[in-house]
């Protein structure tokens, strides 16, 4: 067997590093197998510590480094891999060349304990060093010379680092589609469809390229930081809903004009290879985030954080995926991507009672999300590509709930205020209709407290206002004017997520915390009890982002939040022209914030919202 | 239709774990990792020679996507041609192919003109053993598809797998190349016709 030569005479590298290796002993015939690695003296003798200089690191652990063709490529597969055997020779094999080097340091601790655990350790180790030019390695026996939690850390930053780099190689190629179409400008006769093609990968572009690369980065220096920014940006994360949920439309139009943009396009991909990266990508951060668990898990790191993290971003994806399913619901006139998030499906046999009409027994596919429960039928069933045949729907805010029925455990009772009908639901067990009865319950509660904030906002600050952080902290910051319009106007003191801020804003209104983000129904622009400010529309203005809305001289719109780039999430009530929408628009296209609105303003105007959504319905 | 391009479009299916990754990682780039196989690389591209001029082979791998049908979806209808890994190491992770096959059974309609090569990987690992060669020939005799036993490790039957797959493909005649530079022993001819199955 032809063993990888030593390590050139001027790498110097070890780890822990206070050996250096210098003077080559004489067995280099396979040395002109290795390409000279002069990026690894980069990687000066620092101990493992969490400290690494970025740079180094990226080098140290960039993946790209290849083995040469040739004997050394099977190396790592002659190296011996079984646990007990790699303990037992007190190395992988290559210490006869040991000889010619600086005196081994004393054996590690390591030994006495978990020897299998350890062993493990030392096989990853030998194989980060083959993989990624640890070519010191077989200098020092590793088995000898590392403590365990030296590898963990390793392993921690290759899950960082792989993280970080994929990152920036997905804010690429996002760029390379994203740029290409703005420089090229749609085909003619697709005009019109290049909203459904291209979905909102503008807003995920500038997301990730602006924000979340840059917060992943500073995580290499402090990876502490990273369950806490998967954490807080989970909601963000939800765009890849909207995405995902317009791809199976996209696919088809897009195959049309491929060789439209492949022609430019530099790189091997066609457009539709790029377009599907936001659904190949939100799947991997939680794969990438159990690795990070995994390995913190051994390091012996409080997990909390991470165990949420990867929670949440499995669920990203599993919504996504739900969603896409629903993007073959068939029949339903609205826009599912309006009806907020997705909180529970399942199949249910459901009774109708229409004006004393008992329908029979059916199954269906029941959705609830935020703002609307769904009644569907099954198609194809037992196939892993349902469709569903829409049946009838109850807006959320008008939806009764009646926890008990027919004297049976299973079953319960949606109503809808203002019809007559009735839907009877019986689930398959008892479990499955106490979780559903919460989370209705949850979503009625929380829609009552909004209610009764908007109808008497200062009764309801009085109750609520203590219990209340964010509140109190707006409160003060604003001078303890707590029903004031400057509360409804967040400045500086807005984080940089937008969607944090409108959360606060909402919480704060609708009621004492953990309230599903946009609970209330199409009144949400009477949010902040009385607190929202109104403005003038003064110019026109076309939404240019998939967040962003269109709105026309002299509407007149609620202000729910704004962020320091002075954009501004509105609302803007229906109208005869156009429904209710909420979004974004820039400050330039509002009149100054001169006069504030009266608090009676926006609570009077509330039961005209309500009105109004009840025409929609 | 998506099916139409210069590009040959190649979905790796399988269940966590069983070496997705290092077979195309091995395939691609010629390394195999033991330890620390980067979970997230979507798609690698390959020159290789299609009717007489250069297409682009694409390799996608799904990683993570296991769970979510819907997402594995778009990857069914885009590919070309599919492989699908399990480990010779668990009976578990042949077991999930079941609705992969299934699927991509029902997103093309009839499995009859569409590549399938069914992979054992981890031939190398023989006293962990849990799928016997038999077997997985069974399984794919009942999909009416291909079968090999690969390692990624040792890379044993890891081109060929390659190989194999793009033979089954009578739609194009298709072969791997880089540069001009043939893959393989055979000459191109030998892969027009006959040597398409590996059953």
């Amino acid at each position: 067997m032809r063993r990888r030569g030593p390590p050139l005479p001027y790498i110097s590298v070890c780890f822990p590093s206070e050996y250096h290796v210098s003077g080559a002993d004489g067995k280099s015939e396979s040395v002109a197998n290795l390409q000279p690695q002069p990026s690894l003296s980069s990687l000066q003798s620092s101990s493992p510590g969490p400290k690494r200089p970025g740079n180094a690191l990226r080098k140290w652990l960039s993946p790209v480094r290849r083995l040469s063709q040739g004997s050394s490529v099977k190396k790592p597969t002659s190296k011996p891999k079984k646990p007990g055997e790699t303990a037992d020779k007190g190395g992988p094999g290559e210490e006869q060349d040991d000889e010619a080097h600086p005196p081994l340091p004393p054996p590690m601790e390591i030994m006495k304990d978990t020897p299998a655990q350890d062993d493990k350790v030392c096989e990853i180790y030998c194989q980060l060093c083959l993989n990624e030019g640890f070519f010191f390695l077989h200098i020092y026996n590793p088995v000898r010379r590392f403590h365990h939690s030296d590898m963990t850390f390793l392993l921690l930053r290759f899950v960082l680092n792989e993280l970080v780099q994929t990152e920036k190689d997905y804010v690429k190629d996002l760029g390379i589609v994203v740029e290409r179409i703005e420089e090229k400008g749609v085909p003619d006769d697709m005009k019109g469809k290049d909203k459904i093609v291209f979905g909102n990968i503008h807003q995920i572009y500038d997301w990730h390229r602006d924000f979340f690369v840059v917060e992943l980065e500073k995580c290499l220096e402090d990876q502490e930081l990273l369950a806490g920014l998967f954490i807080k940006h989970e909601r963000r994360l939800h765009m890849y809903v909207n995405y995902c949920q317009n791809k199976p439309k996209s696919e088809y139009i897009v195959a049309e004009y491929d060789t439209y943009f492949d022609q430019d396009i530099q790189s091997r991909l066609s457009i539709s290879d790029f377009l599907i990266k936001p659904i190949q990508r939100i799947t991997k951060y939680q794969l990438l985030l159990k690795d990070f668990l995994k390995y913190s898990t051994k390091a012996g790191i409080d997990c909390e954080q991470i165990e949420k993290a990867v929670d949440l971003m499995s669920q990203v994806p599993k919504l996504c995926n739900d969603m896409m399913n629903l993007g073959r619901l068939q029949g339903f006139e609205g826009n599912l991507i309006n009806q907020g998030k997705l909180l529970q499906q399942e199949t249910f046999f459901v009774t109708e009672q229409d004006g004393g009409v008992l329908s029979r027994s059916k199954e269906r596919r029941v959705f609830l999300f935020e703002k609307i429960v769904i009644f569907s039928e099954l198609l194809r069933k037992g196939s892993s590509t349902p469709g569903y045949q829409f049946k009838k729907c109850i807006k959320v805010f008008v939806l009764g709930l009646e926890e008990s029925a027919d004297n049976d455990p299973c079953k319960f009772v949606l109503t809808s205020r203002g019809s007559s009908e009735r839907f009877t639901l019986q689930a398959a067990n008892v479990d499955i209709k106490q979780e559903w009865i919460g989370h209705i319950q949850e979503l009625l509660d929380a829609q009552n407290n909004f209610l009764s904030a908007l109808q008497s906002p200062i009764d309801y600050q009085k109750n609520k206002g203590e219990s209340n952080s964010s509140l109190t902290r707006k409160s003060s910051g604003s001078g303890n004017r707590s029903s004031s319009s400057s509360v409804g106007r967040p400045s500086s003191d807005v984080g940089l997520d937008n969607r944090q801020s409108v959360k606060s804003q909402l919480k704060m209104s609708a009621s004492n915390g953990g309230t599903p983000y946009f609970i209330p129904t199409e009144a949400d622009g009477d949010s902040c009890n009385g607190v929202s400010s109104t403005r003038r529309v003064t110019q026109d203005y076309s939404a240019v982002k998939e967040n962003e809305i269109s709105v026309s001289k002299g509407e007149t719109v609620q202000i729910l939040a704004s962020n320091q780039q002075n954009m501004h999430l509105v609302y803007r009530q229906a109208d005869s022209q156009s429904p209710a929408a909420e979004g974004w628009v820039p400050g330039f296209v509002l009149d100054m914030p001169t006069k504030s609105i009266k608090d009676s303003s926006s609570t009077s105007s509330f039961p005209t919202a309500v009105a109004d959504a009840n025409n929609i319905k | 239709m998506p099916e139409q391009s210069n590009d040959y479009r190649v979905v790796v299916f399988g269940a966590g774990g069983v070496g997705k990754s290092s077979l195309v990682l091995r395939f691609v780039k010629g390394t195999f990792r033991d330890t620390y196989i980067p979970t997230v690389e979507d798609t690698y591209t390959q020159v290789i020679s299609c009717d007489k001029s250069v297409c682009t082979l694409q390799i996608t791998d799904t990683t993570g996507s296991h769970q979510f049908p819907a997402m594995q979806r778009l990857s069914i209808s885009k590919g070309h041609a599919f492989i699908l890994v399990y480990s010779i190491t668990s009976r578990q992770s042949i077991e999930e192919l079941k609705p992969i096959y299934q699927q991509i059974l029902a997103i093309k309609g009839s499995v009859e003109s569409i590549p399938i090569m069914l992979v054992g990987n981890k031939s190398d690992e023989t006293a962990q053993r849990e799928v016997e060669s038999k077997e997985g020939e069974a399984q794919a005799t009942a999909w009416k598809c291909a079968f090999m036993e690969t390692s990624a490790k040792t890379n044993f039957n890891v081109k060929e797998l390659f190989q194999e797959l793009l033979a089954l493909e009578k739609k194009r005649d298709m072969s791997l190349s880089i540069d001009g530079k043939r893959w393989g022993k055979q000459k191109r001819t030998d892969k027009l016709k006959g040597k398409c199955s590996v059953m």
